[in-house]
């Protein structure tokens, strides 16, 4: 805010150059005699204008308008014409944003040096930093800048562009039903803007779609919250165990439990599947040892809802337990032997030890690693999408099935259905809850650290 | 005298029980593993998905793998398109975190903090709203289009590192302050420090780094699986994941897709197991920082 503010009285107080300046780049440097840079300026800002002139204000006019005409006939009624593509508009538009984002950075940049230079110009010992200079900078002084801009570049375009544009779609009517695979399809796509009008459907005026919401939101938070203290309980009893005195081979116990994290998911859990398969091999272990007689649907089409989420909490923990384990082994290393000692001398036995020293302790240093677990299970994609692919199907909700997540459904619509608007207004629920506890989660666990350090 | 010996009794029967347990538990573990791997060994199409042990044993699902080239299945050329994509996507993605990382621990320029948070925030998105706009993107400027893959996929990949540095630069704060210090007093750069200095101190974090984005296209069939069009460009996970999404495929193609899995799962665990001392070190040590 205060450089804000001197932005202006600088312009007010400084001489007639900077005050050109602030309109023509780099004319501060040239006057001055650094010509490098000051050319160099006055390039970027000739070259923004050119493109502005000649792609970039017709990008934001498309931005704004998202095009005008849809896909209709010719007058002779028989040919067709191709609608305005608003997907690319869109796209584009934002594009153009960014480049205009970045030369104003650019340019509030340049001016800053060149009143930082006003200023010094009237003391003696200021030394006037050449081309070559600047060259050397990007080693030196400006190192970060050297480091930093190529990542930056890349996470601009390919990160925060398509997120920014697919958070935008949140605020369109983007939702044609058309065919996935089809690229072309998506190529000629006419929307336009609809204010808040998916968030509407999403939590009232659509009752299908708000009842799928709210039902697959509530499910969302019990599989997180189920997931999360099933895995972190078991994990560390199981990490204690193997710590425990008088077993055999820990490497060996840790290594094999390990293997279930260590192979890619989408191999383990596909495996999983075919595994729990209606007719797979684990029914067929089951009906031959004579506990069962029948096949058990766990998680096909047709499976209870109610034994798919539960098959789907247990399963979760073939992957869950070995990966707390495997956190929680190194902090039961590194509690303090003296604090057992001590225990041991003021007479405490071991239940005493286990509720008094090891589960604060472990809870204390864990605290942030179960509130990651928390936000990943949130979002475990791939727990839900490879074991059930959201089955069992549920008749009342819109295109979602009963072992379904937020981020499952989310996939779904996009995949299944193009429903592109609801679909990112789900995206922008699924990142609203999980900065919402990690605030939450944060805000406590900092009042917890000031409370005093854990021993 | 009697009761020392009935202590010590019950203590050698809750050794041996705590060790039994622990061992069953091992074993339930692997069960989905052995299956995976024995299944790998079944003779097709004699006998179906739902036996533990196969009939009849065969290696034929290995070579067939590398030798069978159809509209559908063509591991060899899906390996040798993941291994490299996965050294570009190494090699980027390690210079952009290595150097974000050292930044962010050590300069203290105005959008530092700001810059951490929107990082953070980003974080948060559910990763793959992005997709359908980076395929319309990425195919546009023609880099879906045969070899072009090799670069599309470790762009977008590595566009990551910009926000996935936090555990780099946990490890940087813990590097004393004072040896850059010294090395700016005897007159080195700020490169020339970070190049002599810090990068031979960072061995760990730089293998972590090197093998964690190695590792990363081998799993990848959410975002690879959308872009990716062109059967003769698909990584294996790409490809292994296709074979088997429809009910009739699992049939077909199940004992292939088992060969496949082991022969990208068994280095990825060896990897894994190698990195995991790494990574318990790095979430705690990362965590505890907050």
């Amino acid at each position: 805010m205060k450089s804000f503010k001197s932005f202006f009285t600088d312009f007010l107080r400084g001489s007639i150059i900077l005050k050109l300046s602030y309109f023509v780049m780099g004319l501060y440097q040239i006057v001055h005699k650094q010509f490098v840079r000051g050319i160099i300026f006055l390039v970027l800002q000739i070259g923004f204008w050119v493109f502005m002139g000649f792609v970039g204000f017709g990008l934001i006019g498309d931005l704004i308008t998202l095009g005008e005409y849809p896909f209709r006939l010719a007058p002779d009624l028989v040919t067709s014409i191709p609608g305005d593509n608003s997907f690319l508009m869109l796209l584009y538009g934002v594009l153009g944003l960014a480049v205009i984002f970045v030369f104003l950075f650019a340019y509030f940049h340049i001016v800053s040096l060149s009143r930082q230079f006003d200023k010094k110009k009237e003391n003696e010992n200021f030394v006037k930093a050449n081309f070559k200079d600047d060259l050397k900078s990007l080693v030196n002084e400006n190192f970060h800048f050297t480091m930093m801009i190529v990542p930056l570049i890349f996470l601009t375009v390919f990160l925060i562009v398509p997120l920014v544009f697919m958070i935008l779609v949140a605020f369109t009517d983007f939702s044609q039903v058309m065919h996935p695979e089809d690229s072309e399809y998506i190529a000629n796509q006419f929307f336009s803007w609809a204010g808040f009008r998916s968030f509407g459907e999403l939590f009232a005026l659509n009752p299908r779609i708000r009842q799928t919401f709210f039902g697959v939101l509530l499910w969302t938070l019990a599989w997180a919250v189920l997931a999360t203290i099933t895995n972190y309980i078991l994990g560390i009893l199981v990490a204690m165990l193997i710590n425990s005195k008088g077993v055999k081979g820990r490497k060996l116990i840790r290594i094999l439990l390990v293997i279930s994290i260590a192979i890619p998911q989408f191999i383990t859990l596909m495996v999983l599947r075919t595994f729990l398969d209606d007719h797979g091999v684990f029914n067929n272990i089951l009906r031959e040892v004579g506990i069962i007689s029948e096949n058990i649907r766990f998680i096909s089409v047709e499976a209870n809802p109610w034994v798919a989420r539960a098959t789907v909490i247990i399963a979760n923990l073939w992957i869950g337990i070995p990966f707390t384990m495997l956190i929680a082994t190194g902090i039961l290393m590194n509690i303090p032997k003296e604090l057992y000692e001590a225990a041991r001398i003021d007479g405490a036995g071991p239940f005493r030890i286990f509720f008094k020293i090891t589960m604060p302790f472990v809870l204390f240093i864990t605290t942030p690693y179960l509130i990651t677990q928390f936000i990943g299970n949130l979002n475990n994609f791939n727990v839900i999408f490879l074991l059930t692919g959201g089955n069992p199907g549920n008749l009342n909700y819109y295109h979602a099935g009963s072992t379904d997540l937020l981020i499952t459904w989310l996939f779904r619509l996009t995949r299944d259905r193009s429903d592109f608007s609801i679909a990112s207004v789900i995206g922008i629920m699924v990142f609203t809850l999980s900065a919402v506890f990690s605030l939450v989660f944060y805000r406590r666990s900092a009042t917890y650290k000031r409370e005093g350090e854990f021993a | 005298m009697i009761k020392k010996r009935k202590t010590s009794f019950s203590k050698v029967s809750l050794f041996t029980f705590k060790n039994i347990f622990l061992y069953v538990m091992c074993a339930i573990w692997l069960v989905p593993i052995i299956w995976l791997l024995l299944q790998s060994f079944r003779e097709f199409p004699t006998g179906n998905v739902a036996e533990f042990w196969p009939q009849n044993w065969t290696f034929q699902n290995y070579i067939l793998l590398f030798t069978e080239q159809s509209a559908v299945m063509n591991f060899g050329r899906w390996f040798l398109n993941t291994l490299v994509i996965a050294i570009i996507t190494c090699v980027m993605t390690t210079l952009f975190v290595l150097s974000i990382a050292y930044v962010l621990s050590r300069y203290k320029f105005k959008l530092r903090k700001p810059y951490m948070n929107i990082a953070l925030i980003l974080g948060m998105f559910p990763g793959f709203l992005t997709m359908i706009a980076l395929f319309v993107m990425l195919s546009n400027v023609g880099l879906l289009n045969g070899f072009w893959h090799y670069l599309a996929l470790p762009i977008v990949y590595s566009s990551g590192a910009g926000i996935g540095f936090f555990m780099a630069k946990g490890f940087f704060d813990t590097i004393p302050n004072n040896l850059d210090e010294a090395a700016r007093i005897d007159g080195a750069s700020n490169a020339r420090v970070f190049f002599t200095i810090i990068l031979p101190l960072s061995k760990p974090i730089i293998i972590f780094t090197i093998l964690t984005s190695f590792l990363g296209p081998w799993a990848d069939f959410m975002f690879a699986g959308y872009v990716i069009r062109e059967v003769d460009f698909f990584t294996v996970a790409v490809g292994l994941y296709n074979i088997i999404i429809t009910p009739a495929s699992i049939d077909q193609f199940f004992t292939r897709f088992a060969a496949g899995s082991v022969i990208v799962g068994l280095p990825t665990a060896l990897l894994f197991i190698f990195l995991q001392r790494f990574y318990v070190g790095g979430v705690t040590g990362g965590a505890v920082k907050g």
